[in-house]
């Protein structure tokens, strides 16, 4: 048994010089300080994540239905709220209005100046061009 | 385990109070050794100094918990095999395939097959029970007492000098069979 422990012992004989302390403990430093670094940026990560949990949170809790008058058209259900104006003599028949007859009434009610004028003036001018030429 | 310079604790206290450059020295004094008890078990130069970063790397981040209460020679002498036994188990399956792949005993020269005997050593210490593999390492590559390895393990005298009975016994049939 004595021979055979010899014989292990002589195995692992090795005989080497070890490495330089200085460019050891450099590497060593370098390996710390990538360490460090590698538990500051979990933790930043960590409170990143636990920043965007609590700001989902905050704006999840503030949801509640808003009064009716701030929905958003694209939110409202039925098409007669859509196409809802101020002029209620219009709301209660549009759908069954024409296309055109709606346009004169946009003509007529709104402040499209221009577009009467141009009736208006077109009038006028043949008016005057018959008054003319009858002279 | 008593052969400890006042040295060491007086570098460990300066470096828990803060002095990096303390543990530096502390690292300068003990690396011949951490890097011997290594290179016996690898036999490898870069692989012996690799595990020896992990032993410092340990070693500074449990350093600042150090209380003293053992001596700084059996803490250093723990980590090492600790590290040396994560180091044996994960290369366990390596080993075994090395060792399928060897060629001829006749067309080796004397060196590599010293080193072919080496590995097929560790190989065989690695298929030990955790307690005997231990105590075999500690044994064989420092050649400390049975003492200073009941200090190191915590096991007792008797109990370390049968498990290292045990090992040898079982290392001599695996060693003969191979």
């Amino acid at each position: 048994m004595i021979d055979f422990e010899n014989r292990i012992i002589g195995m692992t004989h090795a005989e080497s010089s070890g490495p330089d302390s200085a460019p050891f403990i450099a590497k060593l430093r370098g390996r710390q300080e990538k360490e460090m670094m590698r538990k500051k940026r979990v933790r930043s990560g960590f409170s990143a994540f636990a920043f965007i949990f609590l700001v989902g949170m905050l704006t999840t809790s503030q949801f509640v239905e808003l009064p009716k008058q701030d929905y958003y058209w694209s939110e409202v259900d039925s098409n007669r709220e859509y196409f809802d104006t101020d002029f209620p003599i219009f709301d209660q028949g549009y759908d069954t209005l024409h296309v055109e007859e709606f346009t004169l009434f946009m003509i007529e009610e709104t402040g499209i100046w221009d577009t009467e004028d141009l009736f208006y003036f077109n009038e006028l001018y043949e008016n005057t061009n018959e008054y003319e030429v009858s002279l | 385990m008593t052969n400890d310079m006042p040295e060491d604790n007086d570098l460990i206290r300066e470096f828990q109070s803060g002095d990096e450059k303390s543990f530096d020295k502390l690292v300068e004094k003990h690396l011949q050794n951490v890097f011997g008890f290594f290179l016996k078990i690898t036999g490898d130069k870069m692989t012996a100094e690799d595990l020896a970063q992990d032993v410092f790397m340990k070693l500074y981040k449990n350093l600042r918990n150090f209380r003293h209460e053992s001596s700084f020679s059996t803490y250093l002498f723990r980590i090492n095999t600790n590290t040396a036994n994560s180091w044996i188990t994960r290369n366990k399956w390596k080993n075994i395939l090395h060792l399928e792949q060897a060629p001829e005993r006749g067309e080796l020269d004397r060196s590599v097959d010293k080193e072919w005997e080496r590995k097929e050593l560790w190989d065989g210490i690695s298929r030990l029970p955790k307690k005997q593999r231990t105590v075999v390492m500690l044994r064989i590559s420092n050649s400390l007492s049975y003492k200073e390895i009941s200090e190191i393990t915590g096991i007792s005298e008797g109990s370390a000098k049968v498990n290292y009975h045990h090992a040898i016994k079982r290392l001599k049939e695996i060693l003969d069979n191979d």
